[in-house]
């Protein structure tokens, strides 16, 4: 039983089977855009606070949560990357592990990580990427192919 | 290396993760407004009792001070500490938190209370807001900070944080400009212009100066900036501001990011009432490490910061609470209070320690000071039970006693504070 009340049986039953299906797919996603399991699973938790309270106005649940996680992904990899700037990092014992390409995509800006991990997990066309990430189709491109530049030749330093 | 390989490695990672059982439960939780109860199994008068012994300890120390009615110096910090003989503070810089306002940036004190003012005010200072820009609610992130998203003629997202019950701005990040650290990250900053348009950096320094970053002139899409900044992070008791504003495209978009360069915390003396050398921004994250470090690794559960004004707060996990200070904006530990665990009294001789510890239940207590453990047996399976301690251990300061506490039922808790 939900804790809060959702006035109307269906939307809590419908609620409940979105979590079933969607959850462990978000979670995963978050954790791609990310690189931390706990707070992959904080922003999905905050992603399907955000779409409970929008039930009434999403026609898509499912694609409004996606974006809710997509979007949280991203401005907690923007606030991270302010942090780290205004910190200057330890040096990363990560870059001495053996999967390299993991370890590179964790260095990427948070839209160039955003849109490899679209294309290439989700396997998004670059339309629906760029509306998720609010720019344009072009923009897409550029930051997939200026990412998968950054693997190669981190990956072949 | 091909794209099937990018599309194999992020398969493969996907596939490792186990999404843990207990999330609708938090949705729940976090719906309801409601926190999942703390296990406490002291007495309340107890807690009471622990409670002004740690302020009687620690004291109150940092505060926002107000310059008079109208305008805030929100980045002039001061100790005014009430502590023991055996507790003193250091004395802390002024540095002001993030990169607005700084101490020459004049603001109306009611602005800094609410965080879409503070954001727009910030933007407006900047680079002017007009009818054609649009700003958005406030998103949360956390109970202590959070962003607010430009759009229409200006495109930024800023960030902004709550200390003392005022906000500030951390930063501002637009995908017109982006910023990231070297992979050395010893200072140096790498900005991409991501829109072909007219740049102009600066760096402003807290203490009031300004300079350009680099000259201003046309960019095109793609080029990059890297700099490094004449910044000596040893010596240099100033936060400097890095800013870029690209007016871009026909309509003259303009995208702002800012980021602030702070004295790193390792270069900042630790505190002598903090437990733990370590220090971080985010209050949860570090307590978060803290409780890894101190219970080898056990799961647990922590939750957010309690703002205790003062610049001090409280982080409560399942089996206790971790007080925390902040100091130059970086928060430290600087006790650790059980439920079922407490230290009750200490005294010290040269060589020697000795008190008593309050438990819960019938368990045993693994205690430390420096290198020297021991171990405490009590077989009284009842609440408010004092069981003595004296050991030999190096007393020299700073004298840290740490109790871990395994019950014989399978709980943990830990105590842990600065005894001389």
């Amino acid at each position: 039983m939900m804790a809060v009340s959702m006035h109307e049986e269906q939307p809590e039953r419908a609620f409940v089977a979105l979590y079933r299906e969607r959850y462990d797919p978000m979670v995963r996603l978050a954790y791609l855009m990310t690189g931390s399991q706990a707070i992959a699973e904080e922003l999905v938790q905050d992603a399907f606070v955000s779409v409970h309270r929008s039930w009434e106005r999403a026609t898509n649940p499912s694609a409004y949560l996606r974006a809710a996680v997509v979007n949280a992904c991203r401005s907690w990899g923007r606030r991270q990357t302010l942090e780290r700037l205004r910190r200057p990092a330890p040096p990363e014992a990560s870059t001495l592990v053996a999967d390299e390409m993991w370890d590179v995509l964790q260095t990427l800006p948070p839209r160039q990580r955003a849109a490899i991990v679209l294309r290439f997990y989700e396997d998004l066309p670059d339309e629906e990427i760029a509306a998720l990430l609010r720019c344009k189709v072009a923009t897409v491109r550029t930051a997939v192919f200026r990412g998968l530049e950054k693997l190669r030749k981190e990956i072949v330093r | 290396m091909t794209d099937e390989d990018v599309r194999d490695m992020l398969a493969e990672r996907a596939r490792a993760i186990r999404p843990s059982t207990d999330g609708l439960t938090k949705i729940e939780a976090r719906l309801a407004g409601e926190p999942t109860a703390v296990r406490r199994r002291l007495p309340m008068p107890m807690l009471a009792a622990a409670a002004v012994t740690v302020l009687a300890l620690v004291g109150v120390a940092v505060f926002v001070q107000r310059d008079d009615d109208t305008v805030v110096d929100s980045g002039t910090f001061t100790t005014a500490p009430t502590t023991t003989d055996t507790t003193t503070l250091p004395e802390t810089a002024a540095l002001p938190p993030g990169v607005w306002p700084f101490p020459q940036d004049g603001v109306d004190a009611g602005v800094l209370d609410d965080p879409v003012e503070t954001a727009r005010a910030y933007v407006d200072a900047r680079v002017g807001i007009s009818d054609r820009t649009t700003v958005s609610e406030y998103q949360s992130g956390d109970s202590n900070s959070g962003e607010v998203v430009f759009g229409g003629d200006i495109q930024t997202t800023v960030f902004v944080r709550r200390l003392d019950g005022r906000w500030h701005v951390e930063g501002a990040a637009s995908d017109l400009v982006t910023m990231h650290e070297d992979d050395d990250g010893d200072g140096y900053l790498t900005a991409v212009v991501e829109a072909k348009g007219w740049l102009q950096s600066h760096v402003v320094l807290s203490t009031g100066s300004s300079e350009p970053f680099v000259p201003a002139r046309e960019f095109d899409a793609g080029e990059e900036i890297s700099e490094g900044l004449a910044y000596d992070l040893n010596t240099d008791r100033v936060v400097k501001a890095v800013r870029f504003l690209l007016t871009s495209g026909p309509e003259g978009i303009k995208g702002l990011t800012e980021v602030a360069f702070r004295p790193p915390f390792a270069e900042t003396p630790v505190p002598d009432d903090a437990v733990w050398s370590e220090a971080g921004l985010d209050a949860r994250e570090l307590v978060t490490a803290y409780l890894d470090d101190r219970l080898g690794g056990r799961d647990v559960e922590v939750r957010e910061l309690t703002d205790l004004g003062g610049g001090r707060g409280e982080v409560t996990w399942e089996a206790g609470a971790v007080r925390l200070r902040q100091v130059d904006g970086y928060w430290y530990v600087v006790e650790a209070i059980g439920d079922s665990v407490q230290i009750k009294g200490t005294s010290l001789d040269v060589g020697y320690v000795g008190g008593s510890l309050t438990l819960a239940q019938a368990g045993t207590v693994h205690l430390r000071v420096g290198d020297v453990t021991w171990d405490v047996r009590n077989d009284v399976d009842a609440e408010g039970t004092d069981v003595p301690f004296e050991h030999e251990v190096p007393t020299n300061p700073p004298v840290i006693l740490r109790a871990v506490f395994e019950t014989d039922t399978g709980f943990v808790s830990l105590a842990e504070r600065v005894i001389g």
